[in-house]
């Protein structure tokens, strides 16, 4: 008896000291995993939505649940296709009535590093992002009240219950179900990543590049491709903080550019101005930019080599980055050669991840029930 | 009774358990606050710097690292994982604390602009060093210590950036802050203040006219704007 007190307070004693010692990880913790180069993101998970494997198995159903569209014959994965890197393939995509929207399926990749989704920034989370599809009528066009009926008949109450601790099937409880399933949305197993490893011997292409892709071009001292400034380090995808990853790439000039940003801000310094996208998987994710009019990498490369549009809210950052000296107001021009092209080319296909976009975790788990 | 009798056994070690604890320690809260010369600095206003070019920022971040405290006898206390990003995110200013400074009197302040002793973003992540930030260049370059986007109006009337993007260990600048009497750390909290001063950058020694040139990323001139922040960039405020 007298030892068991003693164990006891040897407990007390030991936990004393270090307030880290009394903090337990909830029983049910789901593994993320992703490299350092990342950086940091426990702390970018809502505190109110952690990742438990129930949840996101959940949200794996949900994804690719077609009871949550009007007529039962999309699901969030119609558009966001694995094998494409969760896009489709097109520069706009039909809803269950036929129409198209006015812009392009965005990849899902590495969210864990990202806030204000979709093209204009207009979502503040993954989970309203995730339930805006399902409602909007040019899409998934179904109210909630209808799919959350059809989600009981079919049972799910119970995996609700599983993954939540409460039955009632609501709105909210689905875009966290669905958010949970797409932070585990991982790519980091590339070409490129093996490279970063250690694991990998690039080409001399490839390796050269990466150097480009990083550089920004200093005339007479440092060739650039300039893609870095806003296709940040090794996840190649905007700032995440405000609306620094928000820039307008010179894709139209003032007078036929499309809002962007600015009609979520109402700033007219915003306008043109769209979320730079992750170009993980980008050899996958074809047509480019926000409204899908560029159907291969040559053509972005191209634009960016030599088709910028000026404006008034043209970044700064393509205003001053070329490989030649210009003058104030010309048209900014990389002047790369063919080669350096080729180049930033070979480095832009080691992104593409073969493990993501064939990973049996992220497949659609209805897959043998004739679904 | 036998508990009682065991607990009394236990009372000194439940006493040293925590020894670490013992020597005292306090708070040192270090506050920046965003200039640009006399001015409060605010995104997006236009200011003028000494070679008449008026422009504007969009983004200013700046790292601090490897902060040191010396006591009166001139022993040094160091700052662990001492990595610190500073930005004006509360109106012109940024505050950060320190913990587990011990309770001394103390006669100056060190740390570098920049991030010392880094060379990839391979390690782990240590205090403010984050490859998500914004402030990594790439796999093998490290950390911009220093970055500065922003523009300016040319004599031409067109739009042109202020971009400062400045890195590399040449850039990695001491700050030696005196104080002009001991300073005694201790109770719940301390605070010593700082200026930044944008205006800094672009003067003193270096005269920076952005007509002739504007951005500085990893070329010889981005020394120059090293060279200029190694002193007077940022002042402690007494």
């Amino acid at each position: 008896m007298r030892l068991i007190y003693f164990f006891l307070l040897i407990i007390f004693i030991s936990f004393g000291c270090d307030p880290k010692n009394g903090e337990f990880a909830p029983e049910d913790d789901f593994e993320l995993s992703a490299p350092a180069y990342f950086g940091s993101f426990n702390e970018r998970i809502p505190e109110d939505n952690p990742m438990t494997t129930k949840g996101f198995e959940l949200g794996r159903m949900l994804f690719y649940e077609k009871k949550l569209s009007g007529d039962n014959s999309m699901s969030c994965a119609s558009c966001h296709q694995q094998s494409n890197a969760f896009t489709d393939g097109k520069a706009f995509s039909p809803g269950i009535d036929g129409q198209v929207g006015q812009v392009s399926t965005m990849s899902l990749v590495n969210l864990l590093w990202a806030e204000h989704f979709t093209w204009n920034g207009k979502m503040q989370s993954v989970e309203d992002q995730s339930t805006e599809p399902i409602r909007n009528p040019i899409e998934m066009h179904e109210n909630f009240d209808n799919a959350i009926r059809k989600l009981e008949d079919a049972g799910y109450n119970r995996l609700f219950q599983e993954a939540f601790e409460t039955d009632q099937i609501t709105e909210e409880l689905i875009g966290k179900a669905l958010a949970q399933f797409q932070r585990a949305l991982i790519s980091s197993n590339s070409k490129y990543d093996q490279y970063l490893r250690g694991e990998y011997n690039p080409t001399p292409s490839e390796k050269r590049g990466e150097q480009l892709f990083f550089t920004h071009p200093i005339p007479g001292q440092l060739r650039g491709g300039n893609c870095g400034d806003c296709h940040l380090g090794p996840l190649t995808s905007g700032a995440i903080d405000e609306f620094q990853g928000f820039h307008n790439n010179g894709l139209d000039h003032d007078e036929n550019m499309d809002e962007g940003l600015m009609a979520v801000t109402g700033n007219s310094t915003d306008k043109g101005r769209f979320k730079t996208s992750s170009l993980r998987n980008i050899a996958l994710t074809a047509p480019y930019m926000h409204d899908g009019r560029f159907r291969t990498l040559e053509e972005v490369i191209d634009h960016y080599d030599n088709g910028i549009h000026q404006s008034s809210t043209l970044d700064i950052l393509i205003i001053e980055g070329s490989n030649e000296n210009q003058a104030s107001g010309e048209r900014p021009q990389l002047f790369l050669s063919e080669q350096e092209k080729e180049d930033i080319l070979a480095f832009l296909h080691m992104l593409t991840d073969e493990e993501f976009i064939s990973n049996s975790k992220f497949s659609n788990p209805f897959e043998n029930e004739n679904n | 009774m036998k508990i009682i009798k065991s607990l009394f056994y236990l009372l000194p070690f439940i006493f040293f358990a925590c020894q670490d604890d013992i020597e005292e320690t306090t708070t040192l809260e270090l506050e920046f606050i965003h200039k640009a010369g006399n001015e409060d600095f605010e995104y997006g206003k236009i200011y003028q710097n000494n070679a008449g070019n008026e422009f504007s920022l969009r983004l200013w971040r700046t790292y601090i690292s490897d902060v040191k405290l010396m006591k009166s006898d001139g022993e040094l206390y160091a700052v662990p994982d001492s990595y610190h990003l500073i930005e004006p995110v509360d109106g012109n200013k940024f505050s950060l604390k320190l913990n587990q400074i011990p309770s001394e009197k103390y006669k100056a302040i060190q740390f570098y602009v920049g991030v010392v002793g880094e060379e990839n973003l391979s390690g782990e992540i240590v205090g403010d060093l984050d490859p998500s930030n914004n402030m990594a260049w790439n796999w093998t370059t490290g950390y911009k210590f220093i970055r500065m986007d922003g523009e300016f109006q040319d004599e031409l009337g067109n739009r042109r950036g202020v971009v400062v993007h400045i890195g590399k260990e040449i850039n990695l600048k001491p700050q030696v802050f005196n104080f002009q009497q001991d300073i005694n750390f201790s109770g719940q909290i301390n605070k010593l203040s700082f200026d930044l001063d944008l205006l800094e950058a672009f003067q003193n020694p270096h005269t920076i006219d952005f007509e002739v040139l504007s951005d500085f990323q990893f070329n010889d001139e981005a020394n120059l704007i090293g060279e200029n922040y190694a002193e007077g960039f940022v002042k402690l405020i007494e």
